[in-house]
């Protein structure tokens, strides 16, 4: 496993590096938003964890970089900017996850793991039903070519039923595909979410499988 | 003109009042001159002639014809000419009286006429009795002067009517705002965070509420200045412990004799680290807070996302205590601070999950909900853990404030690592809110729920 640090302060990175490897995963480590730009060029990641308080420019600037390369590669956030509203806008800029300093190290390692699981075997290739389409790369979703903004929580909802259009989902399998859920906490917020993708893209979009879950039927009209 | 000076303004008004005082008295003046017959000039021609008739003494008919004196040029009559006539002869006559009649017909009463391309007012008054008939006129000229005479004299006066006015007001204004001047020579003397109210002997009293006003805002900056001083001495003082607990454990890490002590002390530095920064995040949300709750932006949002990204959060220390938290969001829609009530909603968790105790359990609910006959949205936190007794429960919202025994570790676990911050946060963000705070027992008829409302606007 192949992951790029972007971080400025080389107390934390050394500590970061130093734990990750003894997870056994491969870190490479990058100072600032440029350096870590031509890493990302250069080299393939699993995942990237990225602070956005980096001399120069933001994190959020390599963030957007990567995305407008339409890469996908999972990001997490960490940064000691701890503000709700910072963290809605690094999510909905695209990251999969944000993590505040200072952060537990084994938390670090829950959320990654969560993220690889979410995103291991994702298929790259727009994916498209009913005039609704839907660009994993660029975390862009169109419905009848007019771009629809989403909430990333409501994104990755859509994302999962589209990639397993005609087949139902449990609420389980959204809830892990949403946020890497252990069970600890249960919700009715993927309701809410389906309920909001119906609000923006359609009544008829995602159908409720009464007591089993939800479905986008890609079998008939597709 | 847009000058903010009150002494020009004043100069400003007075000239237009004056001068529409001047016109209002020309106009009346006019009026009562020039009705006919009532009026001044008629009436003042009719006395002239009324007088000169009885002046006249007998045997005018019989005087010698005489010439016109010869006078230096430019000799006139300035207000009125007049003409006696005795036996078809113009005997006694004023300097600039014209040879011919002024009325030729000789009948009493008043006449418009032309003379020499003049126009003329003339009133003729006639005694039978001696043969004799006064005529008076005046020339549209001799009115004119006249008139010209009367507006001279008045404008003057208007004139010195402004002036003494003008002078007043520059004097009484300058020495009314000598005060002021004085209280600015004091403000500039101020060290700058000398925050006692004004003292402004002599100030005029139109002033006072200025004064009062500035005064209020310099009463709130005080308090807002030491609250600011409070807390970083609470800041600094509540710091203090968990590092001391850290440093302690650290070198009990480093001296430890054997794995398992050691195991132990890393432990519990890892705890102290937990602490310490749970710590410094609420001193940061509170020292935030101190600075947003001047000027909050609300806009409408949902609190449904909002609890679905902090509960997230509470995840990893849920599991490691065992605990279950179940999220149920209906209806969040209020106006509120993203950020504050991110804030209020990180605390509220927080202290659940914290005083839930070991497999415990947290409901976070969000949904409609009518209070005291008011509809709303109703943000609910509960757990089942010992919860706080009625009689101490609106004090944990005090800043500072730990429920029964929560700074003694040796006595409830549960509730050691309380700062008595986290409360106190809600409260505050709540207030900024308009919202209400309720406190009941938490789920199966123990622990504590804290239902935060915020009334439909």
């Amino acid at each position: 496993m192949n992951l790029l640090l972007v971080e400025d302060d080389t107390m934390l990175a050394e500590a970061l590096c130093a734990a990750l490897r003894a997870h056994g995963f491969r870190v490479d480590t990058a100072g600032d938003a440029a350096l870590a730009r031509t890493a990302l060029v250069e080299h393939d990641f699993d995942a990237v964890l990225l602070d956005l308080g980096l001399p120069g420019s933001s994190g959020l600037s390599v963030l957007s970089y990567l995305r407008g390369r339409y890469d996908a590669t999972p990001v997490i956030i960490l940064t000691a900017r701890d503000k709700l509203s910072d963290r809605i806008a690094g999510l909905d800029a695209g990251a999969d996850d944000y993590i505040v300093k200072p952060f537990q190290p084994d938390e670090l390692f829950a959320r990654l793991r969560a993220v690889m699981r979410r995103t291991h075997g994702r298929v790259s290739p727009v994916l498209s039903y009913n005039g609704v389409v839907l660009d994993p790369a660029r975390r862009e979703v169109t419905r009848d070519g007019a771009a629809v903004p989403l909430s990333s929580h409501e994104f990755r909802t859509l994302l999962l039923l589209m990639e397993r259009q005609g087949r139902v989902v449990t609420r389980e399998q959204l809830e892990e595909a949403v946020y890497g859920s252990s069970g600890t906490i249960e919700s009715n917020t993927i309701a809410v979410y389906v309920h909001q993708l119906r609000r923006k893209l359609g009544e008829q979009l995602i159908v409720t499988v009464h007591g089993q879950g939800y479905r986008i039927n890609g079998g008939a009209a597709a | 003109m847009k000058t903010r000076s009150l002494r020009w303004r004043l100069t400003w008004v007075s000239v237009k009042c004056v001068l529409v005082a001047w016109l209002v008295w020309l106009g009346c003046q006019a009026w009562q001159l020039s009705r006919a017959h009532y009026g001044f000039w008629d009436e003042s021609q009719r006395e002239v002639a009324a007088q000169i008739l009885e002046s006249m003494p007998d045997g005018l008919q019989s005087l010698p014809r005489r010439d016109r004196p010869a006078l230096p040029a430019g000799h006139r009559d300035h207000k009125m000419s007049w003409q006696v006539w005795a036996g078809g002869r113009n005997v006694v006559y004023s300097v600039a009286a014209p040879d011919v009649p002024l009325k030729p017909d000789f009948r009493d009463g008043f006449a418009r006429r032309t003379i020499a391309g003049q126009v003329w007012h003339v009133y003729s008054l006639s005694d039978p009795r001696r043969g004799l008939t006064v005529q008076v006129g005046r020339s549209k000229e001799m009115i004119a002067n006249e008139i010209a005479r009367w507006v001279g004299l008045s404008l003057l006066a208007a004139g010195l009517i402004f002036v003494l006015f003008v002078l007043t007001v520059w004097v009484v204004i300058g020495r009314s705002l000598r005060p002021v001047a004085a209280l600015r020579d004091a403000l500039r003397a101020r060290p700058p965070l000398d925050l006692t109210p004004l003292q402004a002997p002599g100030l005029p009293t139109e002033f006072s509420p200025l004064v009062d006003a500035f005064n209020d805002q310099l009463t709130r900056v005080d308090t807002a200045v030491q609250n600011e001083r409070r807390f970083i001495a609470d800041a600094a003082h509540e710091l203090r412990t968990p590092l001391a607990v850290l440093s302690a454990h650290a070198d009990l890490a480093r001296r430890a004799a054997t794995e398992e002590e050691r195991d132990t002390a890393l432990r519990r530095l890892s705890a102290g680290v937990a602490r310490a920064t749970r710590l410094s995040e609420q001193l940061l949300d509170l020292a935030r807070l101190d600075a947003q709750t001047l000027a909050p932006a609300f806009v409408p949002l949902d609190l449904a996302p909002l609890l679905v990204l902090v509960v997230r959060d509470f995840e990893t220390l849920a599991r490691e205590r065992r605990q279950r938290i179940c999220l149920r969001t209906e209806d969040g829609h209020v106006l509120g601070d993203v950020d504050l009530l991110g804030i209020l909603i990180r605390n509220l968790v927080d202290n659940a999950v914290r005083y839930a105790g070991e497999g415990g359990r947290i409901e976070v609910i969000c949904r409609r909900d009518v209070r005291d006959g008011i509809g709303g949205i109703a943000l609910c936190v509960a757990d089942d853990g010992p919860g706080v007794a009625p009689e101490e429960r609106e004090r944990i919202f005090h800043r500072f404030y730990r429920a029964n025994g929560a700074g003694n570790a040796g006595t409830n676990g549960s509730r050691n690592s309380g700062s008595g911050i986290g409360l106190s946060l809600v409260a505050r963000i709540a207030r900024t809110h308009h919202a209400r705070i309720h406190v009941e027992d938490g789920l199966d008829g123990r622990g504590l729920a804290i239902t935060v409302f915020f009334p439909a606007a």
